[in-house]
């Protein structure tokens, strides 16, 4: 069985390269999209495992590409929100649109592993 | 003893000369010396029995034989003059004679007058023969008693002389002082009194006053009688007219000053020269004149003489005079004297001819003008000052005739009435076409009241202006120049000026006399020692007094002072600033007991001599105003404060999550690491730790973070329903000093001022007040500087747009504007955008620039939850409100 494949959405290369070792590192396959533009011309997106998408992105903001994905174009995977301004509106938000997860950054390695784990299981 | 006649005055020498020849029978008469006899006269002779030739050149002693005694008296005849009687015999005849003889003795010859037959001077015969005598005589004959200074006898001679009757002088006490000439009369009479007390002779000339009022002068002769002891009894004398000679002498005196005139004047100069203009025999006043001697003058012929003006004038007439075209000439010429000065001479010439027609020399007759020229020369002076003067002071004169019903004028009169050129108008035409008809009535009634009463009053009226129609007003003051009334001499003055210039200022007290009555500012005046003496009602809404309170009273006592006062003077001191003050601010004391805020300007007021005579000035209520700024004051404080206080807890959220981003990647480069770690079988079992370690304080770090926000988000404050325009206009009054300066214009849309939203109003109003502030900044150097904020509503919220007509952003700029820290502004924190779309966000809203923010920068607001008023009208056209 092949790893299962994580997709990443940040658009902060020194977060997203730290999570991609950190994620490889656990054995995950990861894939990058630094904006919700990229991620969406990405043909295969629909083979992620996982979605790990932060909140804030320029043009399209990770809310945004999450309802989206949810009410347009029937994206299946669990998705993790990750923030580094989390409040409360938009971690409401993103459990409305059927968000997993919601990770304020910074957060331990261990807490993003045991909520990927968790986000596969329940998948 | 007695002496008659004694007198060495040439004039009582001639009336003797002719006593002497001229007596008649018995009056004999005779002059000896040594002895013999020098003169007789007729009577003399007869009285001898011989003849004039016989008789002169005797010795009297041959003649009459005396005896004894007689002969010692008769010795005694020609030492002294004196009286005598004694007996004798005639020589020639031998008859007996008794003689009388009275002798005057004058340089050694012995005068007499010898009376055959015994007489006294009271003999009436005698009397009446000298009374004859003297009758002929222009002289009085006088007795005066000294017991009571009146006359004993009076020549009746008097009477042709003076013209009283003698009984007025023999009977009236002090006639004569009575009848001296006033002015002559005091020194007389003392000088007789005085003299004749001291017993001697004198003489006086006087004049006496006749009866007819003539004057006459009077020689008078005294000669004092004397008693045995020498004391003085009587006066005798004679009073001689010599009107005729005073007079002779007078006039003698005044043709001598004539002369003297005549020549000082300078008279007629006679000259005689040749047809070629030389002179004959230069005449000596023409020399004295021209300042030549004789000599030079014979040199110098009549053109050489003549002023280089008058050389050629001279020279045609005497041209013409010589060819006979003329037969004489008069003209002026000016002479010029040796030093050069021009001498104006009346000239007059004539020719002679000699006998056979050809004319041989020119008759001159020269009189120096010059006085008479410099006179006329300053009167025509004097004439045009006069004129100038009127000219200058605007007043003409005039002078009226109403006989001939003419008047006449100076150039100014005319001037002023239009008709310039003209000399003289009728008064008809004057009343008639000239004086307003207004006033015309009033001017003859007061023209016919001044002839009645004499007195002319100045009147005051208008006048058509010929020249131009214009009515100009007119002050006429003028007297009566004869006892008749016919004739006036005035002056005319154009007073048009004075009037408008009085009618102006009239209306510019009332002007500024309205504006002190009905300003809102206390106008007030007060002496020296700052005593008020004027106040305008408008102390009543400023203090509460009405000003008669406060006349009289300290402009101290209404001042509050904080501080325990040195003394009035001090205060005194203080206020009253000899230099004057200016936007002094003070506190007063309200009737009240209010505390009152007044902006005082005061000026000094000083006398001519420039010493302060008191204070004028106005003082502004300002209490409100104070009160305005002073609140507005703490509401920027209070502003300040919060910004200050929520500036840390945005400055946080607004790094937050930048500093989030690297603290994440921390955590999971240390996490990753330690799994590394363990894939490659390292036990590290402290390297292990410190990497947990890390992932730990990194994630510790986020909670520290979070935990500021916590707190800061605490410090939100509530959200309020607030209108738009609540939160526009009151962030835009806090920079107002700042726009007004700049003349910015501030404009609001319709909507901002009917829509209301759901905010934090201090914090909105922070971000506002930052954006209209960057837009002040920004319009710095922009003609018609203005602001405008507009609002438009979205699906969901509302959007705000705030605008300026500035320079714009740059596009490189626009990027980093909402970063923390940066600024375009020297002293910018480069908080102010990134705090303020913190805030924004927070608010779940957005805050952009737009993006070709090139001409004038926009900033654009979007607000979720935006309330739309239920009264309000749709968003249609902007609302104008002034910015300055």
């Amino acid at each position: 069985m092949t790893d299962p494949l994580i997709y990443l959405v940040d658009d902060d290369q020194a977060v997203a390269e730290s999570l991609t070792v950190l994620l490889e590192s656990d054995d995950y396959q990861v894939r990058v999209h630094s904006s919700g533009e990229q991620f969406l011309a990405d043909e295969e997106r629909h083979h992620a495992s996982v979605l790990i998408l932060d909140v804030k992105l320029n043009g399209i903001d990770g809310l945004e590409l999450l309802r989206r994905l949810r009410t347009e174009q029937g994206f299946a995977p669990p998705v993790v929100m990750i923030s580094g301004h989390a409040d409360g509106e938009s971690r409401q938000r993103a459990f409305d649109l059927g968000a997993v997860a919601f990770l304020s950054k910074p957060f331990s390695g261990d807490q993003l592993l045991n909520t990927i784990q968790s986000a596969l299981a329940g998948h | 003893m007695n002496r008659p006649f004694v007198s060495d005055d040439s004039i009582v020498d001639s009336l003797y000369r002719r006593l002497f020849d001229e007596a008649q029978e018995p009056l004999a008469l005779f002059q000896i010396c040594d002895g013999r006899i020098l003169h007789a006269n007729a009577a003399f002779c007869r009285m001898l029995g011989n003849n004039v030739q016989d008789v002169e050149q005797s010795n009297l002693a041959d003649l009459i034989l005396l005896e004894s005694q007689a002969a010692a008296d008769l010795a005694k005849l020609e030492q002294e003059s004196h009286l005598l009687e004694f007996d004798a015999r005639i020589a020639a005849t031998e008859q007996p004679l008794r003689c009388e003889a009275s002798v005057m003795v004058e340089h050694g010859v012995a005068t007499g007058l010898l009376r055959s037959t015994p007489v006294r001077w009271s003999d009436q015969r005698l009397r009446c023969n000298l009374e004859e005598l003297l009758n002929d005589v222009d002289a009085i004959v006088w007795e005066c008693s000294l017991s009571d200074w009146r006359f004993t006898y009076v020549s009746p001679k008097a009477v042709a002389i003076a013209g009283y009757p003698l009984t007025d002088w023999l009977t009236e006490s002090d006639f004569l002082p009575n009848i001296i000439h006033p002015e002559d009369r005091q020194l007389a009479m003392d000088f007789c009194r005085e003299s004749t007390l001291r017993g001697t002779d004198h003489e006086m000339e006087y004049r006496m006053i006749t009866a007819d009022g003539r004057i006459v002068w009077i020689h008078d002769v005294v000669h004092v009688v004397k008693d045995a002891a020498g004391r003085p009894t009587g006066m005798r004398g004679v009073m001689v007219d010599i009107t005729r000679r005073r007079e002779s002498e007078d006039a003698l005196r005044y043709s001598e000053l004539e002369r003297e005139r005549a020549e000082r004047v300078g008279a007629l100069i006679k000259a005689d020269l040749t047809p070629a203009g030389d002179w004959l025999r230069p005449p000596e006043a023409l020399c004295r004149l021209l300042g030549y001697s004789v000599r030079q003058l014979q040199h110098r012929g009549l053109l050489e003489l003549l002023h280089g003006d008058d050389r050629e004038s001279a020279r045609t007439r005497i041209a013409e005079l010589l060819s006979g075209k003329l037969d004489a000439f008069d003209c002026e010429w000016r002479f010029l004297r040796i030093d050069e000065e021009a001498v104006w001479t009346e000239v007059s010439c004539t020719v002679a001819s000699a006998v056979d027609g050809t004319p041989d020399r020119l008759l001159m007759y020269l009189k120096d003008v010059t006085e008479r020229k410099e006179a006329e020369a300053a009167l025509r002076r004097s004439e045009k000052s006069l004129a100038r003067a009127q000219q200058i002071a605007r007043i003409g004169t005039w002078q009226a005739d109403a006989q001939t019903g003419r008047t006449t004028g100076s150039a100014e009169t005319f001037r002023i009435l239009g008709i310039d050129g003209a000399q003289q108008i009728s008064l008809q035409q004057y009343f008639d076409q000239i004086v307003h008809e207004d006033d015309r009535a009033a001017l003859q009634e007061a023209h016919q009241k001044a002839l009645q009463l004499g007195i002319i009053r100045p009147m005051q009226y208008r006048i058509r202006r010929q020249s131009d129609g214009a009515i100009r007003h007119v002050r006429a003051e003028a007297e009566f120049q004869d006892a008749a009334r016919t004739q006036q001499f005035g002056t005319l003055q154009d007073i048009t000026e004075l009037i408008e210039t009085r009618d102006r200022l009239h209306q510019s007290e009332i002007r500024y006399r309205t504006i002190v009555e009905t300003t809102q500012e206390w106008i007030w005046e007060t002496d020296d020692r700052g005593t008020i003496t004027f106040s305008n009602p408008a102390i009543h809404s400023t203090l509460g007094y009405r000003p008669h309170e406060v006349l009289g009273r300290s402009m101290l006592e209404f001042l509050i002072t904080d501080d325990d006062p040195n003394g009035d003077d001090s205060h005194q001191r203080q206020f009253f600033d000899r230099r004057g003050w200016s936007h002094r601010v003070l506190r007063w004391r309200h009737r009240d007991g209010r505390e009152k805020i007044l902006e005082s300007n005061g000026l000094p007021v000083l006398d001519q001599g420039s010493r302060l005579t008191g204070f004028r000035g106005s003082d502004r209520d300002i209490t409100d105003r104070v009160q305005a700024e002073e609140e507005l004051r703490q509401h920027q404080h209070l502003l300040a404060h919060v910004s200050r206080l929520s500036t840390m807890g945005e400055m946080v959220a607004g790094i937050a999550h930048e500093v989030n981003q690297p603290l994440a990647a921390i955590a999971a480069y240390a996490k990753a690491s330690e799994r590394q770690l363990t894939k490659s079988n390292v036990n590290e079992p402290a390297v292990d730790q410190w990497l947990q370690q890390i992932g730990q304080q990194a994630v510790r770090c986020g909670d520290i973070i979070r935990r500021l926000r916590g707190f800061v988000k605490r410090g939100d404050g509530q959200r309020d329903r607030v209108p738009l325009r609540d939160l526009v206009h009151d962030s835009f009054s806090l920079l107002q000093a700042d726009a007004r300066q700049q003349g910015v214009q501030f404009r609001t849309d319709r909507l901002v001022e009917t829509v209301y939203v759901r905010v934090c109003k201090v914090q909105v109003q922070q971000v506002l007040v930052n954006l209209f502030r960057n837009a002040i900044d920004a319009l710095h150097q922009t003609p018609q500087p203005q602001i405008s904020v507009s609002a438009r509503e979205l699906p969901d919220g509302l959007q705000i747009r705030v605008r300026d007509n500035g320079p714009g952003i740059e596009q490189q700029m626009q990027s980093h504007l909402f970063e923390a820290f940066y600024s375009t502004k020297e002293e910018g924190m480069g908080m102010g955008l990134a705090i303020s779309r913190s805030i924004i966000e927070s608010h779940g809203g957005k805050l952009t620039i737009r993006p070709d923010s090139k001409r004038g920068a926009e900033f654009i607001i979007e607000l979720p939850q935006a309330v739309r008023h239920k009264e309000s009208e749709p968003d249609d056209g902007p609302a104008d409100l002034p910015g300055g």
